[in-house]
């Protein structure tokens, strides 16, 4: 019964899921757009001949005809400035911002423009106000927030990026806290079985490094991560736990709008825990295939495809139908928009592990859902997750219902450090005992921008 | 009946009143671009007859102050043909090998045969955009693209065996559709039709994308100030409040393993170090 009910959650969530993205798909494609490319090629055209009347008058005429032409408007506007009648540039920029949407894809660089009509005729606080709305967009969130800072009163604004910064960033990252229960199940099934069920206070130490580059026109990212976990109550101790992870991500650094991107990313996680002596426990190394469908500037929908493979530590005299060694696939589709004062994201995801050991074969089924909102100058997160992970082939046919509830609250106090709150809590239902387990958990954390 | 006749005999005693005077201009040179095998620049006439070759450079044609084609590298053109007159328009193309890309605008008052003929077939162009690729090697496929509005893809009549002759087969190619011929020339015999492919938009115009000279369109004043390299118009996602730790990790998906439960910090998901 209660396998039908998880597949009929199951499935509504996915037909929920799934109308969401599709109402946002366009798949409409403008029957004028080619008289549109025609018109705005003759007017570029004429213009790099400094021939001012031919271009205006072939765009000019094109708008008659066709007035929703945004980009047209655009480019006339830029044809005005140019030949120095910002106020017809303005009225033909105004133009271009009456026949977009809120989000449409290239409002950034109508407001821009707009702003620059303005202040070139005076009108510098009209300026600062369209400046700050351009600065909402991403594309030209740097230009903008140069340009506002160099605002200078009749002249052109200031046409750079901010400076980037260096390629390499590192940071530290320093966590407290207090968890209700140091959960290492999984070692209560092996036959040194330790206690499952200590609370400690635990303190985290890590350090990250990253770059960013290109790689065949495409965005390169590096991440590399190495810390420390460490809980003071002695019968948590065994559970002190080193690790470091290094991933690289490859793909399009700007994703654009109605256009899907792809990204290729492989990450090695290693840990070591205080078991017996500080040893090496698991690594899993994964390669991931991202697929992300920006709607448009509030709505993003994204695929992603990890498969994975992971070694367990085992020791002569383990049941080998404990090893947890093996392959892993861990399909999700998600969707994040705009909601509201904040964003909602929500995903289905499919795991299976396809382990060695037949106590460790698994099958997970999990519907997470976040959302964030700005509060005064923080960033609250509420988090809700259920999951159904059953382990069909294990000798007490294990089914786990996991419940996961989260808070959070973060704030950057400057571009360096920033910090958060967190308190999550985890309720697994098994029909398994020693499975069935409540773990609350609070963490303060910081982390400041050495590099 | 007479009147065609008429206008017939005329134009072939005196040419059309287009036909010996400048069709168009030739815009956006970029590196070695030739017309006529002389090294072309902007704003120069194009006539017919006039033959247009680019190895590592590009060019627009912008003809009749109505189309653009554009002409990718590696590309030899010539306008075998243009007539325009009392509401007729007759363009011929002759794409001996290469890319090109042909904006063709759509004038319910205007009765226009827009052509462009390459090795493997002919592509009439009804309106509005399409993308032919013709590589010079003869063993490779050609491609026939229709990006926007409808073309008709016409093949030459060939001959199966001696003395059987099959008759030109025509396809129409509409938005979106693409047919890519197997090498040297389609297969155009009764019993194995031309493959019409489906391409996605985005698919679609990243195909022809390479046509295009760079400085053809403007949209930032940078842009105007000579500088096409740059391209502001680059929209993403607004990752506005996606700042805070974990808000990609709540829907990436998670460590396969459902048994070691470890502190939150240290999920890691390296596509959060995108700024």
């Amino acid at each position: 019964m209660d396998e039908k009910l998880s597949a009929l959650a199951i499935k509504t969530w996915l037909f929920v899921l799934t109308g969401l993205i599709t109402l946002d798909v366009d798949l409409s494609w403008a029957a004028d757009e080619t008289n549109r490319q025609i018109a705005r090629t003759y007017g570029t055209f004429y213009f790099q001949q400094r021939d001012f009347a031919q271009a205006t008058a072939k765009l000019e005429e094109h708008l008659s005809g066709d007035p929703e032409d945004s980009d047209s408007w655009n480019l006339l506007g830029l044809l005005h400035l140019a030949n120095g009648k910002p106020d017809k540039g303005s009225r033909a920029f105004f133009k271009a911002l009456e026949k977009t949407s809120r989000t449409h894809a290239k409002r950034g660089i109508y407001l821009y423009n707009y702003a620059d009509a303005l202040n070139r005729q005076s009108r510098t606080e009209n300026a600062r106000s369209v400046l700050r709305q351009a600065a909402r967009f991403p594309g030209t969130r740097q230009l903008a927030e140069v340009a506002l800072k160099e605002l200078r009163p009749g002249a052109p604004l200031v046409k750079r990026e901010a400076e980037q910064t260096s390629a390499w960033s590192g940071s530290v990252l320093v966590s407290s806290g207090y968890d209700s229960n140091v959960l290492l199940f999984s070692e209560s099934l092996l036959s040194v079985a330790p206690n499952t069920n200590t609370a400690s206070p635990t303190a985290s130490l890590v350090f990250e490094a990253k770059r960013s580059g290109t790689l065949w026109s495409q965005g390169l990212w590096l991440r590399t991560l190495a810390g420390s976990t460490l809980y003071t109550s002695p019968d948590s101790r065994p559970y002190n736990s080193a690790f470091a992870i290094i991933g690289v991500n490859w793909g399009r650094t700007e994703p654009e709008i109605s256009m899907t991107s792809h990204h290729f990313g492989t990450q090695l996680n290693a840990n070591f825990l205080n078991l017996n002596g500080f040893r090496f426990h698991n690594l899993d190394q994964s390669l991931t295939w991202t697929m992300s469908y920006p709607h448009d500037s509030n709505a993003e929908s994204e695929w992603k495809l990890p498969v994975s493979y992971q070694v367990f530590r085992t020791e002569t005299g383990d049941d080998p139908e404990n090893d947890r060694t093996g392959f892993g696939i861990s399909p999700s589709l998600a969707h994040r928009r705009t909601l509201g004062p904040g964003k909602l994201s929500i995903a289905a995801r499919h795991e299976r592990l396809f382990a060695k050991g037949k106590n460790y074969q698994s099958r997970t089924w999990a519907l997470p859902l976040l959302y964030q909102l700005p509060v005064f100058t923080n960033t609250a997160s509420i988090g809700l997750e259920g999951s159904h992970v059953s382990y069909s082939q294990s000798s007490a046919q294990r089914n786990d219902r996991i419940w996961r509830l989260s808070f959070g609250l973060a704030r950057s106090f400057s571009k360096a450090l920033s910090a958060s709150l967190d308190y999550s809590l985890r309720k697994s239902l098994s029909n398994v005992d020693l499975a069935a387990y409540d773990k609350h958990a609070v963490m303060m954390t910081v982390n400041y921008a050495i590099f | 009946m007479i009147k065609p006749l008429g206008l017939l005999l005329f134009y072939s005693l005196f040419g059309s009143p287009y036909s010996h005077g400048a069709a168009g201009k030739l815009g956006f040179v970029e590196g070695d671009v030739r017309l006529n095998r002389v090294q072309a620049r902007d704003y120069v006439d194009v006539s017919v007859g006039d033959l247009l070759e680019t190895r590592k450079g590009k060019c627009t044609i912008l003809l009749a102050g109505n189309h653009v084609i554009h002409i990718g590298q590696d590309s030899r053109i010539k306008l075998t043909d243009f007539v325009m007159n009392q509401g007729q328009e007759k363009t011929t193309l002759d794409l001996a090998y290469g890319t090109t890309r042909a904006l063709v605008r759509s004038q319910k008052s205007l009765k226009r045969a827009f052509n462009i003929r390459a090795r493997a077939a002919t592509m009439g162009v009804r309106g509005t955009e399409v993308y032919i690729e013709s590589p010079r090697s003869l063993a490779k496929p050609q491609k026939f693209l229709t990006i926007d509005g409808v073309a008709e893809l016409t093949f030459p009549q060939s001959r199966n065996a001696p003395g059987v002759q099959v008759a030109p087969q025509k396809v129409l190619l509409k938005q979106g559709q693409m047919i890519e011929t197997s090498g040297g020339s389609a297969d155009t015999t009764s019993s194995s039709k031309p493959q019409v492919q489906n391409i996605p938009k985005e698919i679609a115009s990243e195909i022809a994308a390479a046509t295009v000279p760079q400085s053809s369109e403007i949209r930032t004043t940078e842009q105007l100030a000579a500088s096409p390299e740059v391209d502001v118009v680059t929209p993403a996602f607004s990752n506005g409040i996606a700042t805070t730790p974990g808000f990609w990790d709540a829907v990436a998906p998670k460590p396969f393993d459902p048994i070691l439960d470890k502190p939150a910090t240290i999920a890691v998901d390296v596509r959060v170090t995108k700024q």
